[in-house]
């Protein structure tokens, strides 16, 4: 064992660079702000003014230099209701995108580890397939597809023209022209669903699938019908799959900004597109910093919680 | 077939020519026909891939047989899914619920059906009482030992009241003194249930212990049905020979009836209606070989061989006994030192005569081997 403790060295170093040190900065960005060299203005006799600055020293020009001080005034203002509106938006979508890509992905899962099921890997590939593309890329397919004068606007035009059913019936859905799908939150949800699906489907299937088809035949047996043999021996056995399904979701899902640019089209900004502005067009990387401190806060929390929903069922759940 | 009970009111379960081709084109099961009657123990016995498990998953429901009929009670359960069934399984490596304690392992049918739990608890206790577990309701599946695993398994089937209980070598895992007990117990658990038992299992000696009836299958065949004492003293052919008990198997010429040509001298037998000259199998127990000194005038014109190896097996030596191109296996209370000269004597009626049967040439090459 001794011996190979120092196989740990590599990554306890990248670990220490790439994981502590920028943590550590971010915090320390976080609890501070820059602000202007404080300095008097002095009348000179030549009618000029200079500027003494703290240590007494005096100078001809205005002083420019900044400096760093710890100052919780960034927390101040992540409190006010504007971000406090965002956070709670970014947890509303990130909580409505793990339930639909949980509603979507379990029965997904159930299906393709069903006994009659065939070539479930070949299913499984098709599912993971889009995530070897590019996630810019997908997110614009969905958009070419969705805007309004997309694809499927483009076809429900071609609807009403050969139809005029169903011209009728839009009409009086009081849908007159296109349907905008995009640059709500609904499509911002959808994007995320149609990203990040995957990643609950993957960890459900792969604890289904372990499941020992004995304990099937053992409910069976005893006179379980498949409903339950399905709650009483197939659910509690993918709890902690389920758990991990939500954390692989709702935990990018809550940090995201690429998504709801896109698919919000800047209507439904995200705390994570506020984070990125500070760090790009605001270039106040402090207050950024702050924000990202408080989603981490936020995803910690969260991560506890199902923690401990884990743990409190542990001694049923945990069984392999 | 001996002892095969008529299909009237005493036979609960009909196996009716059943078939089984997976889909690899694999016949598991090549038309088995069995009657299984009321409290009766029926061991289905023979070596792995020989089709007992997928006999027994046919009747539990978890296979599906490609035809033939299965009649429980006379009606025919094939359509009928396996919890539609009343008949419990004790699953090869018992497949009990790691996620629930003992207790709940037990009560899971009658929770299933909705029974009132008081009196389920009292069930719950009245079983685990009867595997000899009580107490063991709070614990934990991963904490027990293996054998007490297998009778929470067992526990957990009878508790559902069944009329047939499947038994897939629940065996199979524990060690030998723990087995010897659990036959015994599972023996009288049966009796006093009155529940018929359906076992599975490879170990001959086991399936002689526990059985009112056994089948020996080979192939997706039952190659003999018949009591224990059937089996081992009157097999059939030279597979049952070979898999039930030590045998000394070689090939003989039935001269005519009553008599028998082996090992290059000609034996007074108790069969007939070979014909003459019939190549047959000639099957003895070692413990009917007997051995005589070389210069026995009694045992004239028998065998004679060189004692080639000798093992001390606790009620008797082992012997391994050179007659010529055979190496016969001779089980014997008196030791005979190794390069003695022997002659052999076997009584007529306990010279097996069968006739050839497909698995003749496995068996006979097997035993030949030993000669080597």
């Amino acid at each position: 064992m001794k011996k190979n403790r120092a196989l740990i060295v590599p990554f306890a170093l990248w670990a220490f660079l790439f994981i502590l040190v920028p943590l550590a900065l971010i915090v320390w960005y976080g609890v501070t702000v820059e602000e202007s060299v404080p300095y008097t203005e002095i009348a000179q006799a030549d009618g000029s003014v200079a500027y003494r600055l703290e240590d007494g020293s005096v100078v001809a020009e205005r002083p420019w230099q900044k400096r760093t001080v710890l100052s919780i005034t960034n927390f101040k203002r992540m409190l006010e209701p504007t971000y406090l509106r965002l956070l709670a938006r970014s947890l509303r979508v990130a909580l409505v995108t793990t339930l639909v890509c949980l509603l979507l992905g379990y029965p997904v899962s159930l299906i393709l580890t069903g006994r009659d099921f065939k070539h479930p890997a070949l299913w499984l590939m098709l599912i993971i397939l889009p995530m070897w593309m590019n996630f810019l890329l997908r997110t614009y397919s969905w958009m070419s597809i969705l805007e309004n004068s997309g694809i499927l606007n483009s076809w429900l035009a071609g609807l009403r023209e050969a139809a005029p059913a169903v011209d009728r019936l839009l009409n009086r859905m009081g849908i007159e022209d296109r349907v905008i799908f995009l640059y709500n939150e609904k499509a911002v949800v959808l994007g995320m669903v149609y990203n990040y699906l995957p990643f609950m489907i993957m960890p459900i299937y792969t604890v289904i699938e372990k499941i020992d088809r004995s304990l099937l035949e053992a409910a069976a047996d005893l006179g379980a019908n498949p409903v339950k043999s399905f709650v009483r021996v197939t659910l509690p056995y993918s709890i902690p799959g389920v758990l991990e399904g939500i954390t692989m979701v709702f935990v990018p899902s809550v940090t995201t900004f690429v998504v709801s640019q896109l698919m919000g089209g800047g209507k439904v900004p995200l705390i994570g597109d506020i984070i990125q502005n500070q760090f790009g067009k605001s270039s106040d990387w402090h207050f950024g910093a702050t924000l990202s401190l408080l989603v981490m806060v936020v995803v910690l929390a969260f991560m506890g919680t199902l923690n401990r929903v884990d743990k409190e069922d542990g001694e049923e759940v945990r069984i392999f | 077939m001996q002892n095969r009970p008529a299909p009237d009111a005493g036979t609960i379960l009909s196996i009716r020519d059943v078939h089984v081709v997976f889909d690899d084109g694999f016949e598991a099961l090549d038309g088995v026909s069995l009657d299984i009657g009321h409290n009766e123990f029926v061991t289905l016995l023979g070596p792995s891939g020989c089709g007992k498990t997928t006999m027994l998953r046919c009747i539990g429901g978890f296979e599906r047989p490609t035809s033939g009929q299965i009649l429980y009670k006379g009606q025919d359960i094939i359509p009928l899914p396996p919890y539609k069934r009343a008949i419990n399984t004790v699953f090869q490596r018992y497949a009990l619920f790691p996620h629930l304690n003992v207790a709940q392992n037990v009560s899971f049918g009658p929770d299933l059906r909705g029974e009132d739990k008081a009196k389920t608890a009292r069930e719950v206790g009245r079983m685990l009482d009867l595997v000899g577990l009580s107490g063991f309701e709070k614990r934990k599946i991963a904490s027990l030992s293996g054998g007490q695993q297998q009778r929470v398994a067992i526990a957990r089937a009878l508790i559902n009241d069944p009329d047939v209980l499947l038994l897939d070598e629940p065996l199979g895992a524990l060690d030998l003194k723990l087995r010897r007990e659990m036959q015994l117990e599972l023996k009288r658990i049966q009796r006093e249930s009155g529940i018929t038992f359906v076992f599975v299992t490879h170990d001959q000696e086991e399936a002689l212990t526990m059985s009112d009836r056994i089948a020996v299958m080979r192939a997706g065949h039952i190659l003999q049905l018949g009591t224990p004492e059937d089996i081992y003293n009157e097999p059939q052919n030279a597979f049952v020979a070979d898999f039930i008990g030590d045998s000394d198997i070689m090939e003989g010429l039935m001269l005519r009836d009553r008599l028998v040509r082996f090992l290059g001298c000609d034996f007074p037998c108790v069969d007939s209606g070979f014909g003459e000259n019939a190549p047959v199998d000639v099957v003895l127990r070692p413990e009917d070989v007997k051995l005589k000194p070389a210069d026995d005038p009694a045992a004239d014109g028998a065998p004679e061989g060189v004692v080639e190896s000798l093992l001390f097996k606790g009620v008797h030596y082992e012997m391994k006994v050179r007659c010529g191109e055979s190496v016969l296996l001779v089980h014997s209370t008196h030791a005979r030192d190794v390069g003695t000269r022997v002659k052999l004597a076997v009584a007529p009626q306990d010279i097996q005569v069968m006739r050839k049967s497909e698995a003749s040439e496995e068996v006979l090459r097997r035993h030949a081997e030993r000669a080597k």
